[in-house]
């Protein structure tokens, strides 16, 4: 049975280090919710509140109607998967899964080939049959990952929680597992919040983002929201790669310099301000009335983007621009760069 | 048993005095065993600070078999806790964590977790603190007060052998006591030899 999980204004110093300041976060039964951050965010922290392995100093985790701090750790019933899998070494793959089923109070354990029943089922849901008698050490890190999720699956969690579950993987295998995970999410429906830094991971994985920075939600929502729409600067430059030009905002435009830039905007607040673009929001244009003169100076390729590093006068760094299937233009040629979509912060 | 908690409370828990703590299992190593000998006199002798309550209830702890326990336990002790800390470090608690979230409870988890992870470094451990307390004079001779049959240890005995001039007697038990000896390194050269790779993953540090 998969519950909501609120999150009611939690605090959590270490020492003299704040690693939570006031994070409040509701969950919905089902939903596959993502934690992302730099290190030091906080958000490896949230996850263990969330599990119970540390305690807030101020405010509170609710499973449904109920206060978790009424709970212990047995009847929080969640599953948690970490980072290196904490797979029990002295134990095949069979025991590890059981453990949780032979944990139980007498009264509440299932029997032996009850037992023997939900292991097999088990890994058949992570598609490794037939791997009862293995011992941890004889596992690939993919199959590690599996085994530590069957495990946490075993004791029917109420909430799934993964710390960075693809953390120790290669990229070949994280992709595989990344898809497979959001089809078991799919099936079995467990309400999950995952833990990663990887934000490419976390909008394609996650129903709802959540950017924690230095102890704080800087937003929360769905990949698209997070992603076009960022309430904040460091939303904007931790999603992906950005352009920041400093800006001044008068009526309806914004200024590089005293050249007009991007118009039609909605929110004229004025004065100095920053305007975030996108590599992939920058065109080469011919002549228009609002463009931004530059120099090619460099050409890349990242696998299938192609990318022109622009120099532009009164710019200490160059921009980057996205070529898509636009022509390449040649190292040193003078082009006009039109700015698609930005968003605008004002100036701290 | 003494040195299993002390190893599981450094490694595992942050705390307050900590840090003597690990100074006390140290202790041992560099204070003299017949100071620690005489310490435990002092402390539960007839004329001790806990000398007349345990006259009292008439418990005999010096010049008695207790009193060599505690002498051997105090002086052998810092060999299974130093044995363990590293190694416990070095596995960090998230077996533990990953247990208790499964909903097993602390003592589960102690004896189907902690436990089995580290045996290696603890029968290691139990070898050293075996040999010790075999070959330990100081602290037990100060203690047991010699008692022929009663209180003594092998090294004890050849000694007062060897002081009533019965050399033969004294070599004889001496040679035992170096049999038993090459028989503990003989197991200490095995256990090794097989599990050379769980005692040198412990010994990393």
């Amino acid at each position: 049975m998969s519950v909501a999980v609120t999150i009611e204004t939690i605090e959590k110093r270490f020492e003299n280090f704040p690693a939570l300041r006031g994070v409040s976060l509701d969950i919905q039964p089902g939903e596959l919710v993502a934690l992302l951050g730099p290190s030091g965010s906080g958000k490896t922290t949230l996850l263990r509140l969330i599990a119970g392995l540390e305690e807030a100093d101020r405010g509170r985790v609710l499973f449904g109607e109920t206060d978790t701090r009424d709970l212990s750790l047995r009847e929080r019933r969640i599953g948690f998967v970490f980072q290196q899998y904490a797979l029990f070494k002295t134990m095949n793959v069979a025991d590890n899964i059981a453990f949780g089923l032979r944990s139980r109070p007498r009264g509440e354990r299932p029997g032996a080939s009850e037992i023997g029943r939900r292991v097999k089922e088990l890994l058949e849901l992570v598609q490794l049959p037939g791997l009862e008698k293995r011992y941890p050490s004889q596992l690939s890190g993919g199959q590690r990952q599996r085994v530590a999720l069957a495990r946490a699956l075993a004791i029917e969690p109420r909430v799934l929680l993964l710390d960075e579950p693809f953390g120790a993987l290669d990229a070949k295998v994280r992709k595989d597992l990344r898809a497979w995970l959001r089809e078991l999410h799919g099936r079995t429906g467990h309400t999950t919040v995952f833990v990663t830094h990887d934000q490419e991971e976390a909008l394609e994985l996650a129903d709802r983002v959540a950017i924690l920075n230095e102890g704080r939600i800087e937003q929360v929502g769905s990949a698209d929201d997070v992603y076009d729409h960022p309430a904040t600067p460091f939303v904007c430059e931790f999603l992906g790669e950005v352009n920041k030009l400093p800006v001044k905002v008068v009526g309806s435009q914004a200024f590089f310099g005293d050249r007009p830039v991007l118009g039609g905007l909605a929110q004229n607040q004025g004065g100095p301000a920053s305007l975030y673009v996108r590599p992939q929001h920058l065109r080469i244009v011919d002549e228009t009335p609002l463009a931004l003169p530059g120099t090619v100076e460099h050409l890349r390729r990242n696998g299938p983007l192609r990318r022109a590093e622009v120099a532009v006068d009164g710019l200490k760094k160059r921009l980057d621009v996205d070529l898509a299937s636009q022509v390449a233009p040649a190292i040193g040629e003078r082009v006009r760069l039109r700015i698609t979509h930005g968003n605008l912060f004002a100036a701290a | 048993m003494v040195g299993i908690a002390a190893a599981w409370a450094v490694a595992k828990f942050e705390f307050r005095g900590k840090n003597l703590l690990i100074s006390l299992i140290d202790l041992p190593f560099s204070v003299s065993p017949v100071i620690s000998g005489l310490v435990f006199v002092l402390l539960f002798g007839a004329q001790g600070y806990f000398g007349p309550w345990l006259q009292a209830h008439d418990i005999k702890i010096v010049f008695a078999l207790p009193g060599l326990i505690l002498a051997t336990v105090f002086v052998t002790f810092p060999f299974v806790a130093r044995e363990l800390i590293p190694h416990m470090q070095s596995l960090g608690s998230a077996d533990e964590e990953a247990a208790l979230t499964l909903g097993a409870s602390p003592w589960r988890t102690f004896f189907t977790i902690t436990l089995p992870n580290v045996k290696w470094s603890l029968f290691y451990g139990v070898l050293l603190c075996n040999a010790r307390a075999m070959g330990e004079f100081g602290a037990v001779a100060v203690v047991s007060g010699k008692i022929r049959g009663e209180t003594n240890t092998m090294p004890l005995h050849v000694e007062i052998l060897y002081n009533e001039y019965m050399g033969p007697a004294a070599f004889a038990v001496a040679s035992l006591l170096a049999g038993l000896a090459l028989v503990t390194l003989v197991l200490k050269t095995l256990l090794e030899w097989h599990y050379g790779d769980a005692i040198a993953a412990s010994r990393r540090h």
